[in-house]
Formats: C-alpha cells, structure tokens, sequence
C-alpha cells in the first residue's frame, strides 16, 4: 500500500549501524545528561549538537500559539503529551502509526461506552525548573487550549471535548478526560503537541489581568515538559535546544541539542547544506534537490505526504456556482504534468480529499485525470460553451504555486478559459481567503492528526474557519459528524467512501497534487522522525 | 554656535514630526489586516474584532493619531500585531546588526570609492577616467540583491574563502558581551580577537555587496567635487607658482572638496542604513531590515511604522552631525554667524 517516491539512500546500512551504535550508547548513558557529558559520547559521532534549517523562522514558543511551520516542530519539542504515537522504522525515516504508548501517562483507561478516558500520570515528573508536573498542570494546560491565547481551541471540540469542565484531575497523578462522543481522532489530538503540558504554576506566575493564560510569556519562554528546553532564541537569528535533563524518558533523547537556524533564503539553505554548516534542510527548491541525489555527501529523504495542495473556488459566485463549471476545471487541471514538471517528481498525483496514504481512502469516489475534452463538453452543458474569464491568486512566497498556476492557466486556455494570474502576499493571502474574497486559489492543507473526517470538515465542512470556497452542504455536514462519531473501522470506512463521494461530486475544490515530505541531509544523519501530523520529531534526530 | 545648533535641533524635531505624520497616514492608507492575518481562518469575527480592538485599529483616525503621538512621546512604539512583540525593544535588538553592517559598507565604498573617483579627476578624460565613469554606472544599476548572490557564489560556494550567508557568526559561537552590540567591537573590548575575527569574516560578504553599490555613488561625487574645484583660482595660482599636480590634488583640492564629499558620505550612510533589508535577508542578518521584510510579509503595519520612524531619525540626525561637522571641517563656515 505504501508507495514510496524515487530517492537515493547510499548510506542507509551506515545509518541504520550509526542508529543503532547512538541507541546502544544512550541506553548505556541510563539517566545521564546528554550535555553534561557530550565529550563521552564522541565513539558514536552524536556528541556535537545538530544544525538545521527548516522553511520558515520560528515565530514564537508557544505550543498553542504558534503560526509557522518551523515553530510547530520547535514547540513540539518543549512540551511533552500524555500519550504518544508509535513509530514504524524504515530506514532514515520513522512514521507515526495510529497506535499510542504512554508518553508522561504511564497507563490510560476508556470507559465501555468510550466517553471517559482516565490517565494515570507516571511518578516523579517535573518541568524543566525541577517543579513537579501533576495532573492539575494537564488540566491546566488543555483548559489554556479551550480557552487561551491561541487558535487551536477549534481542535478539542471537534473530537467531543467542548468545555474547560471536561478535564479533571481527582489527585495529583490522575487525569479524567470526558467526551460528548467517542472518536479515535481525541487520541490523535492528545499525542498532539497543542495539548502537551504547560506548568499552571509558571503560567500563573507571569499571568496579567489582560493576559491570564501568560501568552507574553509563553511567546519567549518555555518552562519545559518535553525533550528539551531554551539555550538561547532569536526570533530573527536561531532557536538553540538543549536536551532537557528532567525529561521522563532520557533515552528518547538520541542526539545533543538542536540548532534551528533562521535562514530565510531557501537557496542560501542549500548552499550552507552542502557546505556542511548544516547538518539537515528543508524547503530547498525542488529543482536543486533533484541535483542533490547526485551529489557527494547529501542524501534526499522524501516520502509521501498527506498535505494538499488544491485549486480552490469560490463556489457561491459565477461561474463557480455550477458545480459543472468546477467539475470542467478539474478535468482540465494537468495532474501529471505538475508532478513531473513543476515539482520533480515529490509530489505524487491528486488522489482525492482523503489521499490514498490516509486511512478510509475511497477509489471508489471518482478518478483526477486530464481530459480536455470532458472539460469542454462540462463547459458547454453549464452553458458556457465559449468559456469564461477569472483570476487564479495565489501566493508570492511559493515557487511552486507560482510555477503550477501557469500550467493550469495554459490548459484552461484549451478549452476557451481565460485566466489572469495573481500572487498575493501570504498576508493578503489570508486575509481575503479569510473573507472568501477570491473565485480562484491554490492553496495547502494539512489536516492534523491524519484523520479523514478532520480532514473533509476542515476542508468542506459548513463551519470550519479552514473551508475558504463557501460550500455548504448539511448532508455532508451530518455525514461528517456521524463519521467522527464512529469508532468501528468498517463504519468508518463507509461513511468516509460517502463523504469522498459527495465532495467529489460537488467538487468545492479540486485536489491537486500530495507534495511530498522532503528533506536534504548531510550523509549519516537519520532518525528523521514524521508523526501524524507531519511534523519533524526533533529528539530522534542523530548524526552518524 | 550654540544658537545654531539649538535652531537645528528645532527644525530637526520639527522635521521628526512631519516624518511621524507621513508615516503614520502612509501606513493607515495601506490594505491589510494584520490581525486576521495573526489570527488564522479558526479565529471567530469576536477574536479577529477583538485583538483589532485591542490595537485600537477601530478608532477614528484623529483618535490613533493622538494615542500614537502620546505613545510615541513616552518613547512607546506599539507591538507587533503579528507576534505580539514590542516593536521598540525589537528594533533596538535589531539596531546594532544594522549599524555594524552599514559601517562596515561604508568602510567599503570609501576604500574603493575614494580611490577611484580621485584616479578619475586625476586623469580627466583618459582611459582612468572612462573606467572609473563605467565603474560607477556598473555598480549603481547593479541590484545588490544580484551582486550578493554572485558573490556568495564565489567566495563562499566555489572558492570557500569567506563563511556562507548565515548570520553574523558561526553556529555555535556566543556572541561578544554586549557593549555596543557591534560583534568586531565588543569582541576587541573583550580581549577576544578570534571571535572579532569570525565576525570580522562573516561581516565580509554581506558588507561588500552593499558596499560596492555605496561605492559607486562615492566614485562620481569625488570625482564631480574635484573636479568643481580644479577650475577655481587657487588650483590654478597654485598650478602657476609651479607646485605639483599631485600636491594640489591632495593638498588644496581635496581639501577643499571635503566637504561636499563628507555631505554626501553622510548620506550614502544613511541610505546605507535603511537601504538593506534585501541585503540582510539574503545573509540571514539579523538586523532591522530583515524585521521590516518580515513585517511586509505579515502585513504588520505597527512593525514598518516603527521601522519607517527609527530609520527616519538616524537619517535626521546624521544629517545635523554633517552639518554640525561642517565648522570643524572649514573654518570658513561660522554656524550660526551669518549675520553679515
């Protein structure tokens, strides 16, 4: 099932006995600090802290808060879950499953009717200030999520838990959490690192009357639950993490701290990779990556990707009201072309809104492929046999959109579709996909948690803030919110087919390409490490 | 003396005040919601209306303006909408990246701009002249944003003389303790000569490609100011008493043209200093212009204001220095005496 991209790994015998000699010696290490000692680990090459680059700066600390890329993943560092995904390895890279251990809970139970979730926290855990972590900080910090500074208060309710008052804690190691209705996705949330644990009495501390959930100070500052904590951060310059020694599982810690650095220029990037003052990038242009499987030195490691890139319309304006209209769009969107032209080959060719590396993907729901013909006869029968004219926007910063709105403005053009290009910038971008302003877009989606139903309500839900083209359909609607509701795998399955097939029927937005997960290493870098969400998992990062 | 600095300090402040103003209209001109922006597509209309509020972008017009002049008094330049920071404390941080940056620049375009713009007037009309004109042509059209990347190609990529575009030091070295903020500087103060030397190296690139455009400009105004003055009776009674060329150049001429040059190496500084937010960008620099590229990019107008302001000031009172610097300069020039 799982497909796997063209990609070179000439060192992957060396790496996996790198992983293995690094594990060895961390398992030795026993509770030991990594930093404290970095000149003792030097036989497994791990000792010198890593230096990466990702493809964008980290805006703030706040693990509820932030708003870049880079910053999910520096965030997904300092603060720790009660549960965690498991790991399948396969070669350099280990991918989240849908299955869960205990991260700072050493042990959960869900109730018969799967509405109640009681966590039993592991014993003497502390933040990175050596204060004891307890279920109150858990309460605490997943009330912050309903409740505070940040946007992911979307998240919780979603999956059943609406109210501050669903989490509790009874005494000090024991956490309850109830739901309206059971769903696997409230699993997926909680291994999420927007519900890793905050300390109350640090939040409390530099809480204000305007500000109670302290989203100033958590912006800057990090009092540490997760794998490392803040040496040193410049929001214009680099974050530096060094292993956090009150962490709960040491040996999760494979390597000695990890510089982020902030280099804004995706070429520069490259050039500082191959230069060796990088040890991993991310966001290099796709043509010089390319280059780089080639290249001395460097190994490309790409694998394939929930993300969506899609062509979205406005659908409550002409043209783009007849769901004809849109369909026609989609079947002349060149689907391969933009694979293999405009992103090299990391990309793999639309699948549909549930893309075939998710669960509950449905062939059934209807094929993406290229046929002008089609295009002109939908055209016509929407009557607009002539065509029409509109404007695709999209945004200045990606090269990529820049370079795939010109392929399908030119196949638009065969079938009599005039179409202005406009790039915009990210902020304009957001601003008027916010106001539902444009009738043409290309734009990515990343639905959290690898789940299906997020994904489709997020995407095509009624209400979701994320839902740009103004589609609204109740039947979808009820139908997605029975399949989040279900918890049986065949039901799941069924209702998720329905839904695939409804959206594809509609056609809100056409599913374009899965850009490809991709990243450039030095050779012997690996435990690169892509949880359900995507995200990089810094603690597994080594050096060979 | 004291009259005329006083009168200058008043026209500067004055001066400061229209810039305020400008700004301020210029940027409540502009589309873009920064908050809706900060705030994402799961921010409910209360949210984004909320955080407006709290910004007091909902106010009349008078009404921001009065708050914004009240604030900035108490020497209070907003937050960031985008990140919530405060956009003094930010800038501040930024400043010495900025100003080390565009020294170091300027100390380029005087190396390579004085010499060449000398040789020029020197040579009147002859091949040097030609080169230098052609250089001065090439270095100004060029986009510093080109040249970088052409540099950055040689020295750093093919030929690894000079460190890559990372910053202002290696990964991994702490920074000097702060005195100025200036990396070579403090280094120095702090008996530290390795680390002035990396920053030193890592100052090169970025400093050249800024610099060599700079540098341009210097070429034509020492060569047009000796020029202006090779045809003023004391070059040629100078000429006719028989002293040497090359003394006159250096001796009388360039004497005299110092002070055209001053003024205008005053303001290629401050172009300088406002002119390299591509710059730092391409090198990763962490100074003022990278904050403005990053507040474009978020539509955070409170973040640009800020930055239009402090670099209005700096060219402000760099101005007044120069002019200041004019009565050091040339005796001729009694400031505040012309009465006569």
């Amino acid at each position: 099932m799982k497909r796997h991209l063209p990609r070179r790994r000439r060192t992957s015998v060396a790496a996996a006995a790198a992983v293995a000699a690094a594990l060895a010696l961390t398992a030795c290490g026993g509770g030991d600090t990594p930093s404290d000692d970095a000149s003792g680990s030097t036989a497994a090459g791990g000792s010198e802290p890593l230096v990466i680059s990702l493809d964008s700066s980290v805006d703030l600390l706040d693990a509820q808060a932030w708003r870049t890329p880079a910053a999910m993943v520096a965030t997904g560092s300092l603060v720790e879950q009660l549960i965690e995904q498991t790991y399948d390895t396969d070669g350099l890279v280990r991918t989240g499953t849908t299955e869960f251990e205990g991260a700072l809970a050493e042990s959960w139970d869900v109730s018969e009717d799967g509405l109640t979730t009681t966590f039993h926290l592991r014993d003497g855990l502390a933040f990175a200030d050596g204060t004891p972590l307890t279920a109150q900080d858990v309460v605490w910090s997943y009330q912050r999520s309903l409740l505070g500074p940040g946007y992911v208060k979307a998240l919780l309710p979603f999956a059943g838990v609406a109210s501050p008052d669903d989490v509790t804690a009874p005494d000090d190691s024991t956490v309850v959490v109830t739901s309206s209705f059971a769903s696997p996705l409230l699993a997926k949330m909680e291994a999420m690192q927007p519900l890793g644990v905050f300390s109350q009495a640090t939040g409390e501390a530099n809480a204000t009357d305007d500000d109670p959930w302290a989203g100033a100070w958590f912006r800057e500052n990090a009092n540490s639950s997760g794998p490392y904590t803040v040496a040193s951060y410049d929001p214009t310059q680099q974050l530096v993490l060094e292993p956090n020694e009150h962490y709960y599982a040491p040996d999760k810690i494979a390597n000695t701290g990890v510089t982020i650095q902030f280099v804004s220029d995706p070429s520069q990037r490259a050039l500082l990779l191959r230069s060796g003052e990088l040890d991993l990038a991310q966001g290099i242009p796709l043509d010089q990556v390319k280059a780089m499987e080639d290249e001395d030195g460097l190994t490309v490691v790409s694998e394939p990707s929930n993300r969506l890139e899609y062509l979205g319309f406005n659908t409550s304006e002409a043209p783009f009201d007849d769901a004809r209209v849109r369909q026609a769009v989609a079947r002349a969107v060149p689907y391969q072309d933009l694979v293999d032209q405009v992103l090299y080959g990391y990309a793999n060719a639309s699948t549909g809104v549930v893309p075939a590396s998710m669960e509950t993907h449905s062939d059934e729901a209807g094929t993406f492929e290229e046929d002008l013909d089609a295009a002109a006869d939908l055209l016509a029968e929407a009557g607009l046999p002539d065509g029409f004219s509109s404007t695709l926007y999209y945004k200045q910063s990606n090269a990529v959109e820049a370079a795939a709105a010109v392929l399908v403005q030119a196949n638009l053009k065969e079938i009599g579709v005039d179409i202005d290009l406009k790039p915009l910038t990210d902020a304009d971008f957001t601003q008027q996909t916010n106001a539902r302003a444009l009738p043409m877009y290309l734009n990515n989606f990343l639905g959290w948690g690898a789940d299906p139903f997020y994904q489709m309500y997020y995407l095509a839900g009624s209400a979701a803030g994320t839902n740009f083209t103004s589609y609204a359909n109740p039947d979808l609607d009820a139908l997605l919110q029975e399949g989040v509701a279900t918890t049986d795998e065949a039901g799941r399955a069924e209702i998720s087919a329905q839904a695939q097939q409804v959206i594809y029927d509609d056609m809100p937005f056409v599913p374009v390409y899965n850009p490809a997960w991709t990243f450039v290493v030095r050779d012997g870098v690996s435990g690169l490490t892509k949880d359900n969400t995507e995200q990089l998992r810094l603690q597994y990062l080594t050096r060979g | 003396m004291t009259r005329y600095v006083l009168r200058r300090l008043g026209t500067s402040a004055l001066t400061v005040l229209g810039l305020v103003l400008v700004v301020f209209l210029v940027t409540r001109i502009l589309p873009g919601d920064a908050a809706a922006a900060r705030l994402g597509p799961e921010a409910t209309p209360e949210d984004v209306a909320a955080l407006r509020a709290s910004y007091g972008l909902d106010d009349p017009l008078l009404v921001q303006l009065r708050d914004y002049l009240v604030r900035l008094a108490q020497g209070d330049l907003g937050r960031a909408v985008s990140t919530g920071r405060d956009v003094g404390t930010e800038l501040v941080a930024r400043l010495p990246a900025t100003i080390e940056l565009a020294l170091a620049a300027l100390v380029v375009a005087v190396l390579i701009g004085v010499p060449v713009g000398v040789l020029a007037a020197a040579h009147r009309g002859r091949p040097a002249d030609v080169a230098g004109r052609v250089y001065a042509v090439l270095g100004s059209s060029m986009a510093p944003f080109w040249l970088g990347l052409l540099l950055i190609f040689g020295l750093f990529s093919t030929w690894q003389l000079l460190p890559g575009p990372i910053g202002r030091l290696p990964v991994g070295t702490t920074p000097p303790p702060d005195v100025t903020g200036l990396y070579v500087l403090d280094a120095l103060l702090a008996g530290d000569p390795a680390t002035a030397g990396q920053a030193l190296r890592y100052l090169v690139l970025p400093a050249l490609t800024l610099g060599i455009g700079a540098s341009a400009a210097v070429v034509k105004m020492v060569r047009s100011a000796l020029i202006a003055t090779a045809g003023t009776g004391y070059v040629r009674t100078a000429r006719a008493f028989g002293v040497p060329p090359r003394a006159v150049l250096w001796r009388d001429q360039m004497r005299n043209a110092m002070l055209q040059i001053l003024t205008s190496l005053g303001l290629v500084l401050s172009f300088l200093l406002g002119g390299n937010v591509i710059v730092e960008q391409l090198f990763s620099w962490p100074g003022m212009g990278r904050l403005a590229y990053d507040a474009v990019r978020a539509n955070d107008l409170e973040v640009l204001q800020g930055y239009a302001i402090v670099i209005g000031i700096l060219y402000i009172a760099l101005n007044v220095l120069i002019d200041l610097a004019y009565g050091l300069i040339d005796p001729r020039i009694r400031l505040g005496g012309a009465r006569a």
